[in-house]
């Protein structure tokens, strides 16, 4: 019967290869979209994961916070404390936003002056991703300050230059003097106007000793969005332990627009290969439809012979699930050997790769496919035979042997 | 008929005119009842929190609309801090820094000395030139105009209810609105000193609608009106020396 039916694909071949490459085709766009999905899914957890934390801790109702003294964490030491007996896989960083007033001579900005420690890990991403000239300002550094490139020029200032952070009603000294040490490039331009970085110790001695605006919670073997749900359990204990006066919020509460878009990524992905899957089955359905028109006396004389509806029908939904399937597996192949090149990590040419980054997504991607991906492209595969199939195996099905016999194509 | 019509349309044209003329006349009076033609003050601004109490001693040069030097002489820690009105410009001074530092325009709506005023509200003269006034309610003791934000108003506000007491049109309620209807903030302006015909608050109460026990209460401790303060005062360079003004 496969046999028979394989010989019968072949008997108009050019119709049934352009089929069956459209199918290819779409199974190998559907694989591409998929783990393109993944990477850019993984790649944007990545990405902002590594600058804002897996989760963060702030005092309760931070948000509505209209007073700086208000949106502080008093109790820095002992809420670390607690962090490191119930989360002890995650890498605290403490980090103290002071809003203020920025100056160089003549020029000056409003902005929040960013003050926080930098664990090893994190310390030699940020040197390599950000820093473009100078040195970076360490922890005990308290007279230096890093500006983003942008910012620098909007000050009129450079490496070696005094600026002058203003930063009334907190509890500091409330006003500094630093010197620019380090000058900041970020692929992002909003992120680089406003880029200004303090030591912790130095923001805490400008606006608030001992206090943090938040504490960051990194879990360096956390990458993708899939493992993230291993933190939960933790999330959960700390919220419990800190108790109602702090707010544990996880990055999906952080970035809820960008959660959002991770949610709606892969089904829309799912919902376009899907549109792809059914132009082909019309292609497919051309080339079943004209193959059996082709052969109605044939038809008429099996069922002459005895052959049931049933086995007619069959013997068309198989060629056609054949060539489906084989185009499947092409696609498949060539699919699932592009995603293992680009699971490496690739990036976009030319201005792509800046386009990219200025609306927030990762300049560099790492392919991913999950089994029940490849399971869906095959069985979107299937279903494009069956449905394609159903209309032309019913007709032949349906054929008297006598009309059969006068038909004339 | 067509002079029927043509008299109608005059007197709808007319009677706007009218309105509007009066609306922005009585804004211009109750500003011009606020602002002496100069003023030396001492005054005493509390920044209330729920948690926490902060008083600042400043003593403040005003000269018209446009200028106006404003020095925090207590607590120590903020003692010799300077402001500068100097027409849309906020200069700032800061003894820690020895450094004048001037406010850039998107920060004129930021909070003063962490209190719940503005370096806008500062300035003072931003109801009359950046509203457009109407008549809200009037009675016999007291009118309320609605001012709604010009396009191109450099302010926060979606609109503002002044209201003022008559016959003397000393304002009494300011309460400002976001854009979304929301009232966010009531001034309320109170124990009146009559100069020459005019009637300047002594006592202004901001208190933040949003957040329940936030207010800044600001009182006049001494004032002189109409006296005579040297040019001078009105510079950069007095930001950083004191007495240049007395």
């Amino acid at each position: 019967m496969i046999a028979l039916a394989w010989r019968n694909l072949w008997r108009q071949g050019r119709r049934s290869l352009i089929s069956l490459i459209a199918v290819a085709i779409v199974v190998l766009f559907a694989v591409l979209m998929y783990s393109m999905a993944g990477a850019l899914t993984n790649g944007m957890y990545a990405d902002l994961t590594k600058e804002v934390g897996n989760a963060q801790i702030h005092t309760a109702d931070y948000r509505n916070a209209r007073n700086f003294s208000d949106g502080l964490l008093d109790n820095a030491t002992e809420i670390r404390d607690t962090v490191a007996s119930t989360a002890p896989d995650a890498v605290v960083v403490g980090s103290l936003q002071v809003p203020g007033l920025l100056a160089g001579e003549d020029r000056s900005r409003g902005l929040a002056v960013q003050g926080q420690d930098w664990p090893e890990l994190l310390r030699e991403d940020f040197v390599t991703d950000y820093l473009a000239e100078g040195t970076f300002v360490e922890g005990d550094n308290i007279s230096g300050i890093m500006l983003g490139q942008s910012l620098a020029t909007a000050l009129e200032v450079g490496l070696g230059d005094d600026v002058y952070v203003y930063a009334p009603g907190t509890e500091g000294y409330g006003a500094a003097a630093y010197t620019v040490e380090g000058i900041l490039d970020f692929e992002d331009p909003r992120r680089e106007i406003n880029a200004a970085y303090l030591s912790l110790a130095a923001a805490q001695e400008l606006a608030a000793p001992d206090a943090l605006s938040r504490l960051e919670l990194h879990y360096p073997d956390i990458n993708t969005v899939k493992e993230d749900a291993l933190i939960v359990p933790d999330i959960a204990a700390l919220q419990n332990a800190l108790g109602e006066s702090t707010e544990v919020e996880v990055w999906r509460d952080l970035s809820p627009g960008l959660a959002t878009m991770l949610n709606f990524l892969a089904p829309m992905m799912v919902i376009m290969s899907l549109i792809f899957f059914v132009l082909a089955g019309l292609l497919v359905l051309n080339t079943v439809y004209l193959s059996t028109l082709e052969r109605i006396r044939e038809f008429g004389v099996i069922i002459s012979l005895g052959a049931k509806g049933r086995r007619i029908m069959g013997m068309v939904t198989l060629e056609s699930l054949m060539m489906c399937l084989t185009g499947a597996a092409i696609g498949l192949a060539i699919g699932l050997g592009l995603i293992a090149l680009g699971s490496n990590g690739f990036t976009m040419p030319g201005y792509a790769v800046e386009m990219m980054a200025e609306v927030g997504l990762p300049t560099v991607m790492y392919l991913s496919i999950e089994p029940w991906q490849i399971l869906l492209a095959v069985g979107f595969a299937v279903l494009t035979a069956f449905f394609a199939a159903l209309g032309p195996a019913r007709m032949a099905a349906n054929i008297e042997p006598a009309e059969a016999m006068r038909y004339t194509a | 008929m067509k002079s029927a019509l043509l008299t109608l349309t005059l007197l709808f044209t007319l009677g706007f005119a009218s309105a509007q003329e009066d609306a922005t006349s009585v804004i211009d009076r109750i500003i011009d009842n606020m602002r002496g033609e100069s003023q030396i003050a001492t005054l005493e601004m509390t920044v209330i929190r729920p948690d926490d109490e902060d008083t600042y001693t400043m003593r403040i040069y005003s000269e018209g609309e446009e200028k106006g030097l404003t020095r925090v002489i207590a607590p120590p820690r903020d003692a010799g801090q300077a402001f500068l009105n100097d027409g849309d410009n906020v200069f700032i001074y800061n003894p820690r820094l020895k450094r004048v530092l001037r406010l850039p325009p998107s920060g004129q709506s930021d909070s003063f000395l962490g209190s719940d005023i503005s370096y806008d509200d500062l300035a003072g003269d931003d109801l009359r030139d950046n509203f457009e006034a109407s008549i809200l309610e009037e009675s016999e003791e007291s009118i309320t105009l609605e001012l709604i934000p010009n396009p191109d108003a450099p302010t926060p506000y979606g609109k503002v209810h002044l209201t003022a007491e008559k016959p003397s049109y000393a304002p009494t309620t300011i309460i400002y609105f976001d854009q979304r209807d929301t009232a966010v903030k009531e001034n309320i302006l109170s124990e009146y000193a009559e100069v020459e015909g005019r009637y300047i608050p002594q006592r202004f109460e901001v208190k933040d609608l949003l957040e329940e026990g936030n207010m800044t209460v600001v009182e006049w401790q001494d004032a002189d009106f109409g006296v005579e303060i040297p040019e001078a005062c009105f510079s950069q360079n007095a930001l950083e020396r004191e007495g240049v003004c007395e």
